[in-house]
């Protein structure tokens, strides 16, 4: 196979959908102090993010940039210093939203007396489902991060690669609209790494919303549609992953192997037909990804019927993690629908993420006609009027302005709202 | 076929609803073939009282010529209720009943191979201990497998009624899968069992049968209680806080659960745990009183058959109506109010004589309250202390005796006197007389501990008031009606709980359970005061808090007690700030522990004082309501708190 750059690039279109926001923050700031209440850190700075429905979004940044912090703030376990935050138009220490949140911490916390299915059964009580439920749930989860045959051993026995799938089966067992994956592949092996990206992917393409915190670059480039890079608890940059990493000036172009005189043509052809102003930059035969060697002997090995006593390769995703929001069933389905088509389509698993982004992608940097900003906020601080969604729905895509004070201004006064809102109930 | 194999096959069998069926038939007909034997067999020993009974005269003459109901059929009717208690028939009824329906209870927890097979173990490590020469730790092997059995049972109970999917009980059946499977928990839960396996073996045989009963209920019940304590100051503040030390509440208060929630699950937890444990410890004390009420009694031949003849024996006659009784108790009502003006009056001449030789003596308000104490406190100890040359007898009353008159229940006793630094060698004799001539033989009585003696019904009023006089000393018959007065060398002075009458209204079983409910209500309250505290405060902080709150509680009987004692001047007698805040400090914590501190669970277990159901539900609600305070600040508390800060890190 030859890989030929030549210095054009073809951005994909990106037709806009209409989704309604699940996470909002305002001004967010977290100033930690010392016990003589004088600043130590400021973890999280001023920070003005909204996190759409359907979108899977990266939180990227090098360690102590305020990611982890920040996502502590949206479940309500840190509070902020000042601005706000909203999750599913409601503030965090609602009780009642954590039905619709899954959350894998940085690391697996987990009680060590309890083995994997007395954990899962735990936290599956805790939303309050019944026993079949509860046996469907967990067979399904233990089947798909590969731990039914571990499932009666005390967690504290297990690696910590292990610790984390029983974390993110646990995420996952409420069947979650909005799941927070705190650097999700931390301890994992290259197999369980690319099954969490995998399953990323597939949740993302069911409707879920995710929030992705990661500082391994490889993992968000993968999957996320939309991120955001922090630094000093500050957002540098924001934007689809194409946007943020393709290059206008070259074009890549994957044949099957060429022999020179061949590539000496194609140079020939694009030197005249630009009039000699572009030409083949480089050429050269791509190697294996050391990920996908490893996959492959792992495979093998596998199919050899070699003994582990670690996690074995997980299932396919749980079944009863539903494809789409009940409320929002028939949007759903055009969405899937799309998406379905697309990948189809596909033939490399490491490009339905960078595919699917483009598909959805609700970019702020993207040219959108007026009323796409209200429409998503709106949407966040009215979750419990689906109605009204309905309509902003029905006044077709639409895609968002790239001026952030605007949107800034229109979340603040929601948020006002809101607020007072929930002031009149108490 | 693997061990592991076997051993899941029987559980399958043990689980299977057809094996449930089968067992659950051969109890029942077990259990109705024994009851029929009980209660169609041969007819109880006591049945012969009833005749003797009959031919007994109803009513008998006094020494003044009164006829009054005749006291020996009061004591016939109590014997035969002894005897009574210890039938064979009666214990066999009750056994067959109770141990059947905890059989059912076994198989039906899906215990039904698991639980012979351990009780059987126990039971051959025993019979080898016998055999080869090491009974005691047969013996202890055999206490420990028992009551690791009860603990099992109640255990698998409590974690199938914390079934439902609510987080409160979710959180408090994790909170006892934490106990069983955490070394903090489990290392304290094997001490206690070991220790209450053991404590019978130490008991001395050659002790009286009455005092070994005591002693092992007190001291049984006593360590249980320190020892669950302990536990669940430790424990409920170690799940609370540990869980945020190690993020794990992460997790768990990102899910649908509320703080109070979150609370009110480990609490219950915890409080299970301690019911939990209080059961097993009860239901071994109650094994174990049993197996010692049917050991032979001092001056027995076999239990409840005197050496002598006679009907029972003085040991006997104590241990079934002092300490394996519910008694009703009364102390003497004081013939003095602190409230009375004759304490103004002392007062004001107190004063008048300071005046003497200070003129300028002119004490304030609180000086005055001071004054009138000790004036009061003198005239207390004055009414406790008899001389035997001027005063020679002292009267006291004693009111609300009027179900014991009513009933014909006669009184038991209890006194003790302090004189000459009670030493051992010196005995004196006291005299009780009773205003309808009555006079109890004179008692030769050692100094400084309780002595007690039977005193018939008849000599309490028709209002239900018993008035007593003691002599310090003797009284000597000479002639009709005329006694002369031998008194003993020294004034001798009753202690503050030196004297009470009491009388029994019932078996020692009922109360021993409303007395262990008291402890748990009691261990509930500390249960929230640890969690209450690990909300706010890392783990040995908690610890130190709800510990002391805890030692507070419990010793502020003896705070209370002491506090007259505690002179608020110095050496010089000069009024010392210092010595007056440690005063009113103690003196108002420790009035915040009065009705913790009233209700004295395991002093009304080894001495057979009934707990009423006023006195219980006014602790239980009183404590209820603090628990209920310390739950409501907890969650106030952590409701605001940052859980992914730590205040231990």
């Amino acid at each position: 196979m030859t890989q030929v750059t030549t210095s054009t690039s073809n951005p994909q279109s990106a037709p806009a959908s209409n989704p309604r926001a699940v996470v909002g923050c305002q001004q967010l700031s977290k100033v930690f102090k010392d016990f003589w209440m004088r600043d130590r850190a400021r973890a999280v700075d001023k920070l003005d993010l909204v996190i759409n429905e359907r979108e899977v979004f990266g939180l990227l940044g090098p360690n102590g940039s305020g990611k982890s912090t920040t996502i502590k703030l949206i479940l309500g376990l840190l509070k902020p210093t000042s601005g706000r935050v909203m999750v599913f138009g409601k503030p965090p220490t609602d009780v009642a939203i954590k039905n619709r949140i899954g959350y894998l911490p940085e690391e697996s916390y987990l009680y060590p007396f309890l083995n994997a299915r007395e954990t899962l059964d735990y936290y599956a009580k805790l939303f309050g489902l019944d026993t079949k439920t509860r046996k469907a749930r967990i067979d399904e989860l233990l089947h798909m991060v590969g731990l039914e045959h571990a499932q009666f051993r005390p967690v504290r026995e297990y690696s910590k690669g292990m610790q984390r799938r029983i974390g993110i089966a646990q995420a996952l067992i409420n069947d979650p609209d909005l799941l927070i994956l705190d650097e999700p592949t931390t301890g994992l092996d290259p197999i369980g790494t690319r099954q969490v990206k995998d399953l990323i992917i597939e949740l993302g393409r069911r409707g879920k919303t995710i929030i992705l915190s990661s500082h391994l670059l490889s993992d968000v480039e993968d999957v996320v549609d939309r991120m955001v890079i922090l630094y000093g608890g500050k957002i540098r940059g924001e934007g689809t992953c194409d946007e943020l990493l393709s290059s206008k000036e070259r074009t890549i172009i994957e044949t099957d192997e060429l022999d020179e005189q061949t590539i000496a043509e194609i140079d020939e052809v694009i030197r005249r037909r630009t009039g000699g102003e572009k030409s083949i930059r480089g050429v050269s035969a791509p190697r294996q990804r050391l990920e996908e060697l490893f996959l492959g002997i792992v495979e093998r090995a596998q199919q050899d019927k070699a003994s582990t006593s670690g996690a074995m390769q997980g299932g396919a995703t749980a079944a009863f993690l539903r494809a789409e929001l009940e409320e929002e069933k028939r949007h759903g389905e055009s969405l899937i629908e799309s998406l379905l088509e697309d990948q189809v389509e596909e033939t490399a698993t490491s490009d339905i993420g960078a595919d699917r982004t483009s598909e959805i992608a609700p970019a702020d940097e993207v040219a959108a006609p007026e009323g796409e900003d209200e429409s998503l906020i709106g949407s966040l601080m009215e979750e419990s009027e689906p109605e009204e969604t309905t309509k902003h729905a029905e006044s077709g895509p639409e895609a968002s302005r790239a001026d952030e004070d605007v949107d800034l201004g229109v979340i603040g006064s929601l948020l006002d709202e809101d607020q007072g809102d929930e002031e009149d109930k108490r | 076929m693997s061990f592991q194999q076997r051993l899941s096959q029987l559980d399958r069998v043990q689980r299977h609803r057809g094996f449930k069926i089968a067992m659950s038939v051969v109890i029942l007909v077990a259990m109705v073939i024994l009851a029929g034997y009980a209660i169609f067999g041969e007819q109880p020993v006591s049945d012969r009282f009833d005749a003797r009974i009959e031919a007994m005269p109803a009513e008998v003459e006094n020494v003044l010529g009164d006829m009054i109901p005749n006291p020996d059929i009061e004591r016939a009717r109590q014997i035969k209720e002894i005897i009574n208690n210890a039938d064979p028939s009666t214990i066999i009824l009750y056994a067959s009943i109770t141990g059947g329906l905890v059989l059912i209870l076994v198989v039906w927890l899906n215990l039904g191979i698991v639980y012979p097979f351990l009780a059987l173990l126990g039971f051959l490590i025993f019979l080898a201990g016998q055999r080869f020469g090491f009974p005691v730790t047969g013996g202890i092997a055999l206490g420990m497998t028992s009551l690791a059995l009860i603990f099992m049972l109640l255990m698998r109970a409590a974690v199938l009624a914390l079934g439902y999917a609510h987080p409160v009980f979710t959180i408090a059946r994790n909170v006892l899968a934490e106990a069983v499977r955490m070394k903090i928990s489990m290392v304290l839960i094997v001490l206690l069992f070991f220790a209450l396996a053991t404590l019978p073996m130490v008991l001395e045989g050659d002790e009286s049968l009455r005092y070994r009963v005591q002693g092992f209920l007190q001291y049984s019940t006593g360590f249980t209680y320190l020892f669950t304590a302990l536990l669940v100051v430790f424990f409920g503040a170690a799940t609370v806080s540990y869980e945020q030390r190690e993020k794990v509440i992460w997790q768990t208060m990102t899910k649908p659960v509320a703080a109070w929630q979150y609370l009110l699950g480990k609490w219950l937890g915890v409080s299970l745990l301690a019911a939990i444990l209080l059961g097993v410890s009860a239901l071994g004390v109650i094994q174990f009183t049993e197996f010692l009420r049917n050991q032979p009694a001092q001056g027995e031949l076999s239990p409840f058959v005197a050496l002598d003849g006679s009907e029972l024996t003085e040991d006997r006659l104590k241990l079934e109506s002092e300490i394996l009784a519910a008694r009703v108790a009364r102390t003497p009502v004081l013939p003095m109010s602190i409230d009375s003006e004759l304490f103004d009056q002392a007062v004001e001449i107190k004063i008048a004589n300071e005046r003497i030789s200070n003129p300028s003596y002119d004490p304030d308000a609180a000086e005055r309250a001071v004054l009138r104490e000790q004036v009061f406190r003198d005239e207390y100890a004055q009414y406790f202390s008899i001389d035997p040359r001027m005063e020679q007898y002292e009267e006291f009353t004693f009111a609300g005796l009027s179900e014991a008159k009513a009933r014909n229940l006669p009184l038991t006793l209890r006194y003790k006197i302090d004189a000459e630094g009670n030493r051992p060698d010196i005995t004196y004799i006291l005299t009780f007389v009773f205003p309808d001539g009555t006079i109890l033989p004179p008692r030769r009585t050692g100094l400084g501990f309780s002595h007690s003696m039977q005193i018939p019904s008849h000599v309490i009023d028709n209002q239900g008031v018993l008035r007593m006089q003691i002599y310090n000393g003797q009284l000597i018959a000479d002639g009709d009606l005329e006694y002369q007065f031998q008194g003993n060398v020294n004034t001798f002075t009753i202690p503050p709980d030196g004297l009470e009458v009491s009388y029994s209204v019932g078996s020692y079983r009922a109360n021993f359970f409303r007395v262990y409910f008291v402890l748990w209500v009691k261990l509930a309250l500390l249960a929230m005061l640890a969690v209450w505290a690990s909300t706010f405060a890392s783990f040995p902080v908690a610890c130190l808090i709800a510990g002391g709150l805890f030692f507070m509680g419990e010793t502020s009987g003896f705070v209370q007690g002491a506090l007259p004692g505690w002179g608020k001047t110095n050496v010089e007698g000069d009024p010392s700030l210092y010595r007056t805040i440690i005063y009113h400090l103690a003196d108002n914590v420790s009035s915040v522990f009065t009705v913790y501190n009233e209700l004295r669970p395991t002093k009304r277990i080894a001495e057979g004082e009934l707990l009423s159901w006023g006195r219980l539900t006014n602790g239980v609600v009183t404590l209820g309501v603090v628990t209920l305070v310390f739950f409501g600040l907890g969650t106030l508390i952590f409701r605001r708190r940052q859980l992914a800060l730590y205040s231990g890190n």
